[in-house]
């Protein structure tokens, strides 16, 4: 497509210029979109959850990786396995956008005073409350770990960051649920559009699979009860039954595009526009219309200043809850309209399950591959699309397409909502 | 909240705990490779750079695993260090003196 006017490129334009993610469909953004690609989910039999007696023994792990050989003396010892995933992601990222030199965390090449960090996570250190309260009930308080604070912090993945690679710009951790690595995002770009940061390693994380939650999230009927783990994460299909639960993490690198061209790096995609809302509704459910999702959408799009017809793809929410399909739905009609039928909807949690806090991050570089590539992902385990849910959503195969923009929503529980538009770098 | 619902928080009393620890106390020829076992299984440290003399901040810890490291040396020794005996900690060797003062 060619550029409008109000696509064009402005010095202050605020772009990625790396990309880096570690979710169950892989270890990279290379190969997470290969994985999405493929329409294969990663949903399987969780023998650890099993063995706990977990609800749900389903799950969509992230790749192994051995956490001291990657990360350093000390990484399992000191740091949650959610922060792990956010290094392993900020390398990727900050290697791609040519931040590192031969230390793969240092900073190289930019004023590390204005190197700002934003991430989001939902639940923090999950699997250290669950084996530290473990011991506390156990073996009594003198026996709980001094590194359970830091361990467990939801704030421990920005601040380790920082210690690794020496930014000491604003350092920030955001949380609304489900959506916080979009709200990141969000957050990042306008420190940078302020001026308040030169850089800044944004993004979201999540390593949320304990026996505790998987335990409240099956009473909570989110979760699904399928057996087969092959067909459970299965968005906007009439036999959805709820979410998959993931792992992982996603992290971009935001700067200004006059910043990114001074110092040689390519912008990839260009953060056109951010949007927030709440619901005001229900600390779960969302309201029947998606109306706070609605709001989320429309002003992303009235700040990156294109008309709605512009955008091509929508990378839904789409968890596979019975009730986020339908008010996703809503959403999306009340914000295109007429133009609905002509956005490719697709739900990429139908191969990596629900990343919670991760999911916005990694369908916002999702949605970006899907950009720059001209192909839509296909919703895994789209067998009979839900007569309720009236979009036309990629399945079997990626869908060829041009695209000039496009969306990403997240619904965070509390009714936390956030939505990007992306378009070229 | 209902209170009867709460779980119940082990007791603080150290004879009533469910974890299993060593009955025998090592003695001093004893303690220096207990750290280094413990040094190099729980704290990565490679064996090569665990000496009495050594100190704990040249091994790569800081306050936090000394604390951790005191939990260890608990199940291992039954010697719990607290913090009056880490304020003077320095080295593995002192590590070691105040362990053989709790166990006199």
């Amino acid at each position: 497509m060619t550029d409008r006017p109000a696509m064009s490129r402005r010095p202050d334009d605020v772009v990625i210029t790396g990309m880096g993610a570690i979710t169950p469909a892989g270890r990279g953004v290379v190969a997470t979109w290969g994985g999405v690609l493929s329409g294969v989910t990663t949903a399987a039999h969780d023998e650890r959850l099993a063995a706990a007696g977990a609800p749900v023994a389903i799950s969509c792990r992230a790749p192994a990786f051995d956490a001291d050989a990657e990360l350093g003396r000390g990484a399992t010892r000191r740091l949650d396995r959610f922060t792990h995933l956010a290094l392993l992601a900020m390398r990727e990222a900050t290697a791609q956008a040519g931040l590192v030199a031969e230390d793969p965390d240092a900073l190289h090449g930019v004023d590390v005073d204005r190197v700002g960090v934003v991430i989001g996570s939902g639940i923090g250190g999950g699997e250290t409350w669950e084996s530290e309260y473990a011991r506390l009930t156990a073996e009594g308080p003198a026996r709980v770990s001094p590194l359970f604070v830091p361990r467990m912090l939801s704030n421990t993945a920005a601040g380790t960051i920082a210690i690794r690679t020496g930014a000491r710009g604003p350092n920030l951790t955001v949380n609304t649920a489900c959506a916080a690595g979009a709200s990141a995002i969000h957050v990042a770009r306008d420190l940078v559009r302020s001026g308040t940061a030169d850089v800044v390693i944004a993004g979201g994380v999540e390593a949320g699979i304990t026996t505790i939650a998987m335990s409240a999230f099956a009473q909570m009927g989110a979760l699904s009860s399928n057996p087969d783990p092959r067909s459970a994460s299965r968005p906007f299909d009439v036999d959805r039954d709820g979410f998959v639960m993931g792992e992982g993490a996603g992290i971009v690198i935001i700067e200004s595009r006059a910043h990114a061209e001074a110092r040689g790096a390519e912008p990839l995609l260009t953060i056109a526009g951010c949007g927030a809302s709440a619901d005001a509704f229900h600390a779960t459910a969302p309201p029947e219309d998606g109306g706070g999702a609605a709001l989320a959408m429309e002003r992303a799009i009235r700040d990156a200043g294109i008309d709605a017809s512009r955008i091509g793809h929508h990378n839904a929410h789409g968890t596979s809850t019975p009730l986020n399909d339908i008010a996703e739905t809503r959403a999306l009609r009340s914000v295109f309209g007429a133009h609905l039928s002509d956005v490719v909807v697709t739900s990429t949690k139908g191969v990596t399950g629900h990343l919670l806090g991760a999911a916005g991050a990694v369908e916002a570089i999702l949605a970006g591959c899907a950009l720059r590539e001209g192909l839509v992902p296909p919703t895994a385990n789209l067998t009979q699309q839900d007569p309720a849910i009236e979009l036309d959503v990629a399945h079997g195969e990626p869908r060829r397409v041009a695209l000039g923009a496009v969306i990403s929503a997240s619904m965070g529980f509390g009714g936390q909502n956030a939505a990007l538009v992306l378009t070229m770098g | 909240m209902d209170d009867t619902t709460a779980p119940p928080i082990g007791p603080p009393d150290h004879d009533n705990r469910t974890r299993t620890k060593d009955k025998e106390h090592p003695m001093s020829e004893d303690l220096l490779a207990t750290f280094t076992e413990l040094l190099t299984s729980d704290f990565g440290v490679p064996a090569d750079e665990v000496s009495a003399d050594a100190t704990f901040e040249a091994l790569g810890l800081d306050s936090l695993d000394i604390v951790e490291l005191t939990l260890a040396l608990e199940d291992r020794t039954g010697v719990k260090l607290g913090d009056e005996d880490l304020e003077q900690v320095r080295t593995v060797q002192d590590a070691i003196d105040k362990v053989k003062e709790r166990q006199a």
